[in-house]
């Protein structure tokens, strides 16, 4: 472990591989800062790039985005009071009020010092993960691996949008585009009506644009305007970074419960900030102030949004199966790079494993140096109109796409699916859950073929099997609950208005 | 963006020229040099090299690939990035027809031919649109099956196999994959249909971690493959009880190198059954087991520029003769790869000569065991 560890080291501390972090710390603090794009997108531009780049540094290139994602997003959440993606939510609820009342530097520099402490732990508790979990890879067999894929699934489509339907349906549609192709185990061919170009599936590369770059890119133009009016920054910086650091337990707390929210998958990204905040408002003492401009309720969410990626990195890692859409896209950067996820993740691989730990730990630092020392010229990259962006931004998808094959078919996958998810994310769909269907199609159906094969129906009533399947039935039923609570308070409203 | 070693380019490329004439005064008869090929430093100069594996990554095919990329870069004229893609979709034959009839024969693709492609060529699998034949070689790369089993089944040598066979449980990939090998040996042990047998892993790599998971507890793997793995042996968790060993020319086999104490397949027959094997399924073992000198093996792609071949093939015997490639190899599988063109087309040679009854005998045989994975 510890020559592992040096090894890993040497690599990352290599100018090229530092190189490649600064640069993909630069692309995801422009992405995070713009709001609606967020890791799915980055990961999804990036992803055409790493093809001939080796295992290292393309991961570089790739975590480096990745990592400071939920570093950069605070700015529009604070700022403007919307998400800069979808993980940067609840810290509206304090950090946008704070704005308002003039600090809107206290706020950031409590978020940049919380986000930064986020990293750092989440980057150690992965490490502490990687140490211990060693035996549990080896308990989990087929049965479990297909119980972890449809958990992922299940709650992807349950969590992301609020709309469990729609989002069950898109993730539905996804495992259906991922079955194109040649079966995973045997010699047979599905929806490929005969055209030569689908014979080989749909590439990752094309199905991430198509969904997460071109219509957040469509809209962007549609609406035409500057992403933000005039940006003010005022208040002291020093203060939040005091605030932050008198609330070191709360950040610790936070940080781990992010981590661990990251681990189960689809769980993760759009609600670890959401259980930090409800966790923090709830333990710390005078929390009456919580949503009208409390520095706890940023310190939370966005120590908690920067340890969840970590988190997710576990189950991609060492499964193969995504702890959230931005992993999903992460494991077909994986293949891309010719690394199977696995447990040879933790073996003969635990070199780049662990540069990847390294690599998370160095962005987290570069991305809250840059937010710190380029404030205002990062704030001003929210009012860059869309006439400007969107154009250059169109070709290099463009391009991207056309990269991943030569072939004509991949213009055309990117124009259909790009409109499919226009028309999902007009309409309030999630699209987050057909991606990771589409990653998860192939391991999904091997796995139960798998289970089925060695066990027949026995498999069933594995403990590990048990135990995730509850966790599926335990979502949909919070999640019905949740349901029928917000139709019920609903009703109390309308009742309340006709009583008037 | 390119980390390119620098070296003498126009050393190599000298000496490119020289080899490649070499070769062609040897009078080789391949496609590559009746078309007129010649090594250049200029046609893969700036250029990335992908190595497409029709296996997931972790077998034997892909540590080929991964063992190859590094020696093309330094010693291929015009220093390559190389870079290993996998595509195992349908046990390998998804790789095989992209290669062969979506990918652009540019000479910048080498396709590693290897067993999940070759074997269900053989038998006439319905889905293989590809021609095994037509590939031309570059280097290819002898390896060998074996068979190891838990303790935990209460085996300890090839003798208590047909006792126990009832309890074992193997995966695999395919029957008419690399397992084709390997589903015919345990038929000359005639232990095969009293196992369980499970298809659809992906490659290999991941019937040995199934193996390592306990999910099975007797595993046939490629001898690369169990060369990576050996430490399951020092640990205790794994028995090596068969290793294929290499067929000589008088039809033989000679026992791996690497294994010296484990019986090969006949010797393991003789000592189970106090005799030596024979019958239609060991002749058809026989004559599978001759392929394996091409079925693993670098190509290209018929319609490839005829320069490509001739500058890989020169960067590849360069690499050979001139570095530590060959210890490196024997580390992996302990058969020279070959590379000297006149070796190659005898090689290539070998999978058009395997008599028709021992293909039609094979046909049948997965055709009535394994109704499920073949589709004629």
């Amino acid at each position: 472990m510890i020559d592992a560890a040096g090894e890993a080291l040497t690599q990352v501390l290599s100018l090229e591989h530092v190189g490649w972090v600064l640069f993909g710390t630069m692309v995801g603090l422009i992405v995070g800062v713009i709001p609606g794009l967020g890791g799915v997108t980055g990961m999804s531009l990036l992803l055409p790039f790493i093809f001939g780049m080796d295992a290292y540094s393309g991961l570089a290139l790739l975590m480096g985005m990745a990592a400071v994602i939920s570093t950069a997003d605070t700015f529009p959440s604070v700022l403007l009071g919307v998400p800069g993606s979808a993980g940067a939510q609840a810290t509206i609820l304090d950090g946008y009020p704070l704005a308002r009342q003039g600090q809107a530097e206290r706020a950031l520099g409590a978020a940049f010092t919380s986000s930064l402490a986020g990293g750092l732990i989440g980057a150690a508790v992965l490490l502490a993960t990687l140490v211990i979990i060693r035996p549990l890879v080896l308990a989990v067999g087929s049965p479990e691996l297909f119980m972890l894929s449809l958990l992922g699934l299940c709650l992807v489509a349950l969590l992301t949008a609020g709309q469990p339907i729609p989002g069950l349906v898109v993730g539905a549609l996804g495992l259906l585009a991922g079955a194109i192709g040649a079966a995973p185990a045997t010699a047979e061919y599905r929806y490929t009506f005969d055209v030569l170009y689908l014979f080989g599936g749909l590439s990752i590369v094309l199905v991430a644009l198509a969904l997460f770059a071109v219509p957040e890119m469509l809209d962007l133009l549609i609406e035409d305007r500057p992403i933000a009016g005039k940006v003010r920054l005022l208040g002291r910086r020093l203060d939040g970074v005091r605030d932050a650091l008198r609330n070191k337990f709360l950040i610790a707390r936070s940080s781990v419960l992010g981590n661990f929210t990251g681990v189960v998958p689809g769980l993760g990204g759009a609600v670890a900030d959401w259980f930090a905040y409800g966790m923090a408002r709830q333990t710390v003492k005078g929390s009456s102030k919580f949503g009208s401009g409390d520095i706890r309720g940023v310190v939370a969410p966005e120590s908690a949004n920067n340890a969840v990626t970590a988190g997710a990195l576990v189950p991609t890692l060492l499964f193969g199966i995504p702890g959230s859409p931005t992993t999903a896209v992460l494991l077909g950067g994986l293949l891309l790079l010719g690394v199977k996820a696995g447990p040879d993740m933790i073996d003969e691989q635990l070199p780049l494993t662990l540069s990847v730990v390294w690599t998370y730990a160095m962005a987290n630092c570069f991305g809250a140096a840059a937010c710190f020392l380029l404030t205002r010229q990062i704030a001003r990259i929210t009012t860059v109109p869309p006439k400007v962006l969107v154009p250059c931004l169109f070709v290099v998808i463009t391009y991207a796409a056309y990269q991943s094959s030569h072939h004509w078919g991949d213009i055309a996958v990117l124009f259909v699916l790009g409109t499919a998810g226009w028309w999902w994310k007009q309409v309030g769909w999630p699209r987050a859950p057909f991606i990771v269907g589409f990653v998860l199609a192939e391991p999904a159906e091997r796995y139960l073929h798998l289970s089925i094969s060695r066990y027949g129906m026995d498999w069933l009533g594995r403990p590990g099997v048990l135990v995730i399947g509850a966790l599926i039935v335990l979502g949909f039923v919070v999640e019905l609950m949740r349901q029928v609570r917000g139709r019920r308070e609903q009703q109390a409203q309308l009742t309340g208005v006709d009583g008037q | 963006m390119r980390a390119r070693p620098t070296s003498p380019l126009l050393l190599s490329l000298a000496m490119a020229l020289v080899i490649t004439g070499c070769a062609q005064d040897d009078g080789g008869g391949t496609s590559a040099e009746e078309g007129g090929g010649e090594a250049s430093s200029d046609f893969y100069d700036g250029e990335t090299v992908t190595i497409l594996v029709p296996a997931a990554p972790g077998g034997g095919a892909d540590a080929t690939a991964q063992f190859n990329s590094p020696y093309i870069n330094e010693f291929v004229p015009g220093n390559p990035d190389v870079q290993v893609e996998h595509d195992e979709s349908a046990g390998g034959i998804g790789g095989g027809n992209r290669y062969f009839n979506e990918m652009s024969p540019d000479g910048y693709t080498i396709f590693l031919s290897a067993f999940t492609t070759t074997m269900p060529w053989l038998v006439g699998e319905s889905a293989v649109q590809y021609d095994v034949a037509e590939l031309t070689p570059i280097a290819a790369f002898p390896y060998t099956g074996m068979f190891y089993v838990h303790p935990d089944t209460g085996i300890e040598t090839v003798e208590d196999l047909p006792e126990h066979a009832g309890e074992l449980v193997k995966g695999g990939v395919s029957p008419i994959s690399t397992d084709l090998m390997f589903v015919l040996a345990l038929e000359v042990l005639g232990v095969r249909e009293d196992m369980q047998e499970i298809w659809g892993y992906g490659g290999t790599g991941d019937t040995v971690l199934a193996f390592q998971q306990g999910e099975t507890n007797f595993d046939a793997t490629t001898n690369v493959v169990w060369n990576q793995n050996q430490q399951m042996e020092e640990k205790g968790e794994a028995i090596p009880l068969v290793a294929f060993g290499f067929l000589q020319e008088d039809g033989t086999f000679e026992r791996d190198p690497l294994l010296p104490d484990t019986p090969t397949v006949d010797e393991a027959h003789e000592m189970i059954y106090g005799e030596p094997p024979s019958g239609p399924a060991w002749e058809a073992f026989q004559d599978v087991m001759a392929v394996i000198h091409v079925a693993h093996s670098m190509t290209m792609h018929p319609d490839a520029p005829p320069d490509a071949v001739a500058t890989l093939r020169s960067g590849l015997s360069d690499a050979i003769e001139n570095s530590d490639y060959v210890e490196g190899w024997q580390e992996l599988s302990p058969a020279e790869p070959i590379y000297e063109p006149e070796a190659l087309d005898q090689a290539q040679q070998t999978v058009q000569d395997i008599p028709d009854e021992s293909v039609e005998w094979i046909q049948n045989f997965v055709q009535e065991n394994y109704p499920d994975e073949f589709t004629q």
